[in-house]
């Protein structure tokens, strides 16, 4: 069940970065959502953990990351009239072969810092999370596209904290946090700034500063 | 703990009543609790110094030392902030944003200093964060707007990979059974750790950290952010911000070098880091008229001489911590004063300044003042720390080191002194009328920084200097 999970996820990470549809790029973080959701249910042994921990982290997987983020990014979207990223700076063959090359290291990686006390193939999913979310950033030129690679990454962050497991528990609540204040910092005060200064939402405008 | 907690409560408060508040006098005058907070904190680190507080907060003495740093810093902005805002017209909501994020700016850095969970720690500079971004986008402006969005766009980034770094050490731990990540338990456990996951821990956390201390590879947002930021903002940025990251750096690095094959590869790292980082500060200066980039760049040099310093052990770690507190403050005043010659001409772009000394004598016998001892000249801090950084160079060896280090720094020094002369002395390109002479008020924050650096620089006090051998006694030689 584990490793059926843990392939969906890494197949939403291909998907993620070949794609140009903003829609499908909003699909695919809510199902991640889910995905981490089912994951954190599989994983964490439900007799160790605090009920109070146990709300808070489904509540940011599913409520969070699955609903919320996704609704307002579709909001968003359609108030800027953003359907399409333009001009990826290389074709989609390249993108796969990218984000094959981060899997596979990846995983050699995990391979080869094998540990008995983290789980291997839930951390192989999470490092090819934070690089193909530092890819989606590095190549994307709309403002959308980088707060998706941003979150992609804060996904990955989440899944080591649960490779962890339950004797850390400070480690999973404060990533969380983290990752709901700077979420909706970006989101409800950057973006929803930003697109009433520039219109479209295109990071290449942002280039007043210059040496 | 206690105290702290009624520290914290106690600035958020003050935050919060000065929304409802819709005098500007009042509101500044919230500053004055503040200060007095600031320095009742100084005083308590002082006399908990060495102490284990709790689990979660950790005072020794670099906290104490950096901490007076970050107060006599925020005494200066603070009073620039208020001439500032004197200057121009803005609503009472602006201000209150301004001044708020201010205090929290201030009050967070402070937190990094003394935390002594990494958590905790990683968790106040986060903080940190988002009150500059505040901060930056002060003008309203498409310039600020932008500035603010990559500062923390790309610090949320930096910050997070730094998070990944703390999540390895904290699975380096869980091999040997030890869940927790509090400084005082990690220093018992960290030589029985695997070294190649503390490895990689150091490079998540060096890369995360360096947009804090303005080095290598994360240097850029810093750059943009102290260039669209108000000049009294990109002071605290470049004085504060600077000390805040060398101390988050340094926790780990004093936490790792408890292991001997640690301690030497992270010596090397540190040394490439800070190299890198005075190669791009040389090379990018060549071609700058902006003389807040200047600045700017010329901060992220100095980072790069602290890390090196940092990396030679011995009588380096004495030469980083005097470089990175007089480096604070020449370039917080140089900051301070920069703000003073744009309002004097009403604008920053570096076509209409020119011939400064005659406009005004006063404020330009400061910047040629600032401007030799940021070039660490001898009556400057600088000069000891980079005289014992040369020598230990020089003693070792280290011949790959020290002659590009000279000569980018000599590409780095005439740049400066080209644009620093040409405005102090030669006729700008277009003149523009200006106001008035700068009020003698203004520089006081000024001089009162150079003369403390004068003061390290020709007769640094014995008992200082006992206090910063003790600071890093501890560390291998």
């Amino acid at each position: 069940m584990e490793i059926t999970l843990i392939i969906i996820f890494i197949l939403t990470l291909v998907y993620v970065v070949t794609t140009g549809r903003i829609s499908t790029y909003i699909n695919l973080i809510a199902l991640q959502g889910v995905l981490l959701f089912f994951i954190a249910i599989v994983k964490l042994d439900f007799k160790e953990i605090h009920i109070s921990n146990l709300i808070f982290i489904l509540a940011e997987t599913l409520l969070f990351k699955g609903v919320i983020v996704p609704y307002y990014l579709k909001n968003l979207a359609k108030k800027n009239k953003v359907t399409y990223e333009t001009e990826p700076d290389t074709t989609n063959f390249n993108a796969i072969l990218k984000v094959s090359v981060i899997i596979v290291l990846s995983f050699l990686m995990a391979n080869k810092l094998h540990f008995h006390a983290i789980d291997i193939i839930i951390f192989t999913a999470s490092i090819s999370a934070i690089f193909c979310g530092a890819l989606i950033v590095i190549r994307r030129k709309k403002v959308l596209t980088h707060v998706i690679g941003y979150l992609v990454l804060e996904n990955g962050i989440f899944l080591i904290s649960l490779s962890i497991g339950t004797e850390m528990p400070i480690a999973i609540n404060l990533c969380i946090l983290f990752d709901i204040i700077t979420t909706i910092l970006l989101l409800g005060v950057f973006v929803n700034e930003m697109s009433k200064v520039y219109k479209g939402l295109e990071i290449t405008k942002l280039n007043n500063l210059k040496d | 703990m206690d105290a702290l907690i009624i520290y914290y409560s106690l600035v958020f408060f003050l935050c919060a009543c000065m929304y409802f508040i819709k005098y500007k006098s009042i509101q500044h005058a919230f500053f004055i609790p503040f200060l007095g907070m600031q320095v009742w904190l100084n005083i308590f680190c002082y006399q908990h110094m060495g102490e284990e507080v709790d689990e979660y907060f950790r005072i020794d003495r670099l906290s104490v030392l950096f901490m007076s740093v970050i107060t006599i810093l925020a005494f200066a902005t603070i009073f620039h902030s208020i001439i500032f805002a004197s200057r121009r017209k803005e609503t009472y909501k602006m201000i209150a944003i301004h001044d708020s994020a201010l205090m929290i700016l201030i009050s967070m850095m402070s937190g990094v200093l003394i935390s002594g969970h990494l958590a905790l720690l990683w968790a106040f500079l986060e903080a940190t964060t988002l009150a500059s971004a505040m901060l930056i986008y002060r003008d309203r402006s498409k310039k600020s707007f932008e500035a603010a969005w990559k500062y923390f766009f790309v610090c949320s980034i930096g910050v997070a990979l730094a998070f990944v770094g703390i999540l390895f050490i904290v699975i380096a731990g869980q091999e040997i059974k030890n869940p927790d990540i509090n400084i005082s338990t990690l220093m018992k456990f960290v030589p029985s750790m695997e070294p190649l996951w503390l490895k990689i821990a150091f490079i998540f956390v060096l890369t995360g950290f360096s947009v804090k201390i303005g080095v290598a590879p994360l240097f850029t947002v810093d750059i943009d952010a102290k260039d669209a930021a108000p000049l009294h903002i990109g002071a605290i940025f470049s004085g504060g911000m600077t000390v805040v990251g060398f101390m988050a750096i340094f926790r780990f690095y004093e936490l790792f070098s408890l292991s001997p094959e640690l301690y030497t590869w992270m010596n090397k790292v540190l040394l490439i880091t800070g190299m890198l980082s005075i190669l791009f500060a040389a090379v990018y200066t060549l071609k700058i008229n902006n003389f807040k980039r200047m600045l700017a760049y010329s901060s992220v040099e100095h980072a790069g001489i602290i890390l090196i310093a940092l990396s030679l052990g011995h009588f380096g770690y004495m030469a980083a911590i005097i470089h990175l507190i007089c480096h604070s403050f020449i370039k917080a005043s140089l900051f301070y004063q920069f703000g003073n010659i744009y309002w004097l001409h009403r604008t920053d772009d570096s076509a209409f300044l020119g011939n400064y000394f005659r406009k005004d004598s006063v404020g330009g016998i400061i910047i040629l003042l600032a401007f030799f001892m940021i070039l660490a000249m001898p009556p400057s801090g600088l000069c000891i720390s980079e005289f014992i950084l040369i020598k230990s160079l020089f003693l070792n060896n280290d011949w790959f080191v020290l002659v590009p280090m000279l000569v980018l720094l000599t590409v780095m020094f005439a740049n400066l002194a080209k644009r620093f002369l040409d405005l102090l002395f030669m006729p700008p390109k277009e003149e523009r009328v200006t106001r008035r002479r700068t009020n003698y008020i203004e520089i006081i924050p000024q001089v009162i920084l150079l003369l403390l650096v004068m003061w390290i620089g020709i007769d640094p006090p014995a008992q200082l200097m006992v206090f910063m051998q003790d600071a890093v006694m501890h560390l291998p030689r």
